[in-house]
């Protein structure tokens, strides 16, 4: 079930609707009931999956529970050991059904070129929907109980709604147990009617919604027809589609983020953002503490950190620093392409560390005033240049085609393009053009709110009075109803997550 | 003090309430108001609703394309004064019939309905097909009767066909002017009759004669079922139910089975089935000059001559009235006028003399003529 469907359209409101009128001992079985069909509407199989992850986990973390209890040298064995099968468990059905193909289409081209026989593949494997997102939400659990940060979780029907918590199921945010577990446990005491909370989740709701429907799935109708057939274009429009892709992918993803959190913020739960204006970062670094950050601070606290950080020698750092873009490039998933895009952003930090003190005399050197906001607007530029750059591995088919596409930008010099105007026969008329146009102003001046002023889009609404907020409201809800894409033919896009 | 801070609290939410309440009404007409100028094309339905007032037809046409090339609402009013409409739609599988029919019958009560059987033939998946589907219930108005139809269509979108907004919004970039005259002025295709001229000639081998297919062969049971349900429903309404089958020069002996299958249900409930393909020569219609080809349909010459077999028989066996001079129903009388200019245009089109084409003018009533030269005509020459 899609958060752009009908019949997400239908089931939010009644599950709302029933959560709230249900007595308080049960709110948490209905979240629970009504989550699992919320999974198993994509396949009713794979419940399975799940269901299997949250028990095992649920069992690790009574079982470190029970030997922390115990003490010793032994006890603190077992807890070890406890929470290593854990991971190697959850970590080897995610590997399973995600780089099982990958894996055998690497052996085979190795086998190839040695001349022997190629391993046919036994079966096909279908990728369960979030299964990256709810795996990585288990394995927090399982090492926060090991670490002491929190405590075995008693309940499995709680347990088992953290894990599988519909708004933030299938594509995030990665919530941790500190603090999605702890306000499950906290329904019965939470205010359940309070109108602002309600009103504001719903408007946050909306502009997800616009991301989605009016700006990235309108901007793909471009991006998708370049990047499949990116041999035919020249520099412009390979640029333009890569920019493209950037808004796309932010457009997209964001939106999940943005729907889940106002869903859940609805049902009086607060989940962590995911995403605060990324493309407004001076410094890659930047960037990725604002861009997918409920990964990001996943993959410190679960992997940079025990690596060993940044409290080492610069060497071993920058190695910690590879080694990390490079799992979170795999974890997006099983191509060459991603571990690549995942490896560039690696690159550019350790590039960014080394060139740091370079940076410091040459700038002064050369008349940078490093405050001025042409240098502050220059970085951002660079920033979402590279990142832009970085993507087009990400997009692309394969490894081949991202190379290819990346050559044919330097050199198919083709200006032309965009005074003979084929650069708006790509994909998109001039009409739909001036709607991108007019729906990427608005996320420009919303993302210019959260960089400047650190506010919500619904937060800064409410300041500004009940009729620029209803404004904005009838704004974006002609937006999406007129220039939304939905609808009949029309083959609602897959959120682009979803496959990760 | 407790019973102010009560009174204060109750005006919050009321004015919290009102706002949203309000806020919903005018999004919705909005979109409602917005899906008029969308929806397209503004056929069957769309005509049926916006042109007709409550209880005007006297006999109801309903089905496939067989209808709307098949029978002449205009020629019924002219010849007889018959308050006559197709609500018709292109590939209406049986079980669409039998939702139009409910749905017209909310505003309606014709004394005849003219069901044309013609789809029955076919198979059932071939009405299970998205595009078809869309034709024939996109534009049924929001109603239980819809929403039925879209479940018995099998149509997974049914919500998008439902709400309409979802399948027409994405119209906006190709809107035009006629798109935003949503203030209906009575403008329809002629009653859902499709005008058209162009033949396709037919050989005489090409046709085959199935006057004398004996053997029957059963319709699917779904179409059975939703004809037995079209029957019992005109039935119980009290109204005169014709099942027709339009002339059709493509029919085989296949075809033929199923519609003598057809015709035991038919007499099974009394209720009268004009084969037309049985009857060619009583009405007088000849392939090489009243089918347009498609598979089949009829020309305005094939039309015009069917539907005088299909009038013939309506008042023989009905007394159905005569409204011409109902100042209600001018609507009728005005679309007769439209039909004949559009005849007589296309009469002048077709002349290829000066000599004929001013022939025909002075055949031609109730005209006004202005004659546009072009050239330099200032020294008298031309």
């Amino acid at each position: 079930m899609l958060f752009n469907s009908f019949s997400f359209l239908l089931f939010f409101p009644l599950v709302v609707l029933i959560y709230f009128l249900i007595p308080r001992k049960l709110k948490y079985i209905w979240l629970l009931v009504s989550s699992y069909y919320f999974y198993m509407s994509w396949n009713p199989k794979y419940i399975l999956l799940i269901m299997t992850s949250t028990i095992l986990t649920w069992l690790t973390g009574w079982g470190i529970a029970f030997f922390r209890k115990k003490g010793g040298e032994h006890g603190l064995t077992w807890q070890k050991i406890c929470m290593a099968a854990c991971c190697i468990a959850n970590l080897g059905i995610l590997a399973f059904f995600k780089y099982y193909d990958f894996l055998l289409d690497n052996i085979n081209g190795i086998l190839a070129k040695a001349g022997l026989y190629i391993i046919e593949k036994p079966f096909d494997i279908i990728l369960p929907v979030g299964i990256s997102f709810y795996t990585f939400q288990a394995l927090s659990y399982i090492i926060d109980v090991y670490r002491g940060t929190v405590d075995a979780e008693k309940n499995l029907a709680k347990y088992a709604l953290f894990v599988s918590f519909f708004p933030q199921l299938v594509a995030g945010p990665i919530e941790r147990s500190g603090n999605l577990l702890k306000q499950i446990n906290d329904i019965p005491n939470r205010k359940l009617m309070d109108y602002n909370r309600i009103t504001n989740g719903l408007l946050y709701m909306l502009y997800g919604y616009f991301l989605k429907m009016v700006i990235a799935d309108r901007i793909s109708l471009m991006v998708d027809k370049v990047f499949e057939t990116w041999f035919i274009y020249g520099t412009v429009e390979l640029v333009t589609a890569a920019v493209g892709f950037s808004i796309q992918i932010y457009c997209d993803f964001s939106s999940y983020s943005i729907i889940a959190i106002g869903a859940a913020q609805v049902m009086g739960f607060e989940l962590m953002e995911n995403f605060e204006a990324p493309y407004f970062s001076r410094t890659i670094k930047e960037f990725w503490r604002r861009w997918h950050i409920s990964l990001s601070t996943w993959f410190r606290d679960y992997v940079y950190i025990p690596l060993g950080g940044n409290r080492c020698s610069e060497g071993r750092k920058y190695f910690n620093l590879m080694v990390t873009f490079l799992l979170s490039g795999l974890w997006h998933g099983a191509n060459w392409t991603f571990v690549m895009w995942g490896g560039i952003h690696g690159l550019y930090q350790i590039m960014g560390e080394v060139l740091q003190p370079v940076k410091n005399k040459v700038y002064p050197f050369i008349g940078i005033r490093m405050n001025s906001i042409s240098h502050k607007l220059g970085q951002v530029l660079t920033t979402f240049s590279l990142s832009s750059f970085a993507w087009i591995f990400f997009r692309a088919e394969d490894m081949a085609s991202a190379i290819g596409y990346i050559k044919n930008i330097f050199t198919r010099w083709n200006p032309w393009a965009i005074s003979d105007k084929s650069l708006y026969n790509i994909g998109l008329s001039n009409y739909e053009w001036n709607i991108l146009v007019i729906a990427l102003g608005v996320l420009v001046a919303v993302d210019v709110v959260r960089r400047l002023r650190n506010k919500r889009l619904d937060t800064f609404l409410n300041e500004q009075g009940t009729v620029v907020k209803g404004l904005a409201v009838a704004f974006m809800i002609l937006m999406i109803g007129i220039y939304g894409k939905y609808g009949g033919d029309f083959d609602a896009k897959q959120f682009i997550y979803f496959q990760f | 003090m407790q019973s102010s801070l009560f009174i204060s609290s109750f005006r919050r939410i009321l004015k919290r309430a009102g706002m949203i309440l309000g806020g919903i009404i005018c999004i919705l007409v909005f979109f409602q108001e917005y899906v008029k100028v969308v929806q397209y094309p503004r056929k069957n339905f769309y005509d049926y609703n916006n042109f007709i007032g409550s209880d005007m037809i006297d006999v109801l046409c309903v089905g496939s394309s067989h209808i709307y090339l098949g029978i002449n609402p205009i020629q019924m009013w002219d010849d007889y004064g018959i308050a006559a409409y197709n609500l018709s739609c292109s590939d209406q599988a049986i079980w669409f019939s039998y939702y139009y029919i409910k749905e017209a019958l909310k505003t309606q009560k014709p004394q005849v309905v003219i069901l044309d059987v013609y789809t029955l033939v076919g198979e059932d998946e071939y009405y299970y097909d998205e595009n078809r589907i869309q034709a024939n219930l996109v534009n049924m108005p929001l109603s239980c009767n819809k929403w039925k139809a879209l479940k018995t269509a099998g149509t997974a979108n049914k919500v998008e066909l439902f709400f309409q907004l979802p399948i027409f919004h994405s119209r906006y970039s190709e809107l035009n002017r006629n798109d935003f005259n949503i203030n209906y002025n009575g403008n329809t295709d002629f009653l859902g009759y499709l005008y058209i001229t162009d033949i396709v000639e037919y050989e005489d081998e090409w046709i085959e004669d199935v006057r004398n297919v004996k053997e029957c062969e059963p319709v699917s049971e779904k179409a059975e079922e939703y004809l037995r349900k079209c029957i019992q429903l005109c039935q119980s309404e009290d109204i005169n139910l014709v099942l027709t089958n339009t002339p059709w020069p493509d029919i085989k002996e296949r075809h033929q089975r199923k519609y003598n299958y057809i015709q035991k249900i038919a007499d099974e409930y009394g209720v009268p089935f004009l084969n037309g393909c049985l009857y060619n020569d009583e009405i007088g219609m000849n392939y090489k000059t009243d089918s347009m080809g498609q598979t089949g349909h009829l020309n305005h010459s094939g039309v015009t001559k069917y539907t005088k077999w299909l009038v013939d028989f309506l008042l023989d066996h009905y007394e159905l009235n005569d409204r011409r001079g109902d100042q209600r129903y001018v609507k009728w009388q005005n679309e007769s006028d439209k039909l004949k200019a559009v005849i007589q245009r296309n009469c002048l089109r077709q002349v290829n003399t000066l000599d004929d084409y001013f022939h025909n003018i002075l055949q031609m009533e109730n005209l006004r003529y202005v004659i546009s030269l072009n050239g330099d005509f200032s020294r008298g020459g031309g």
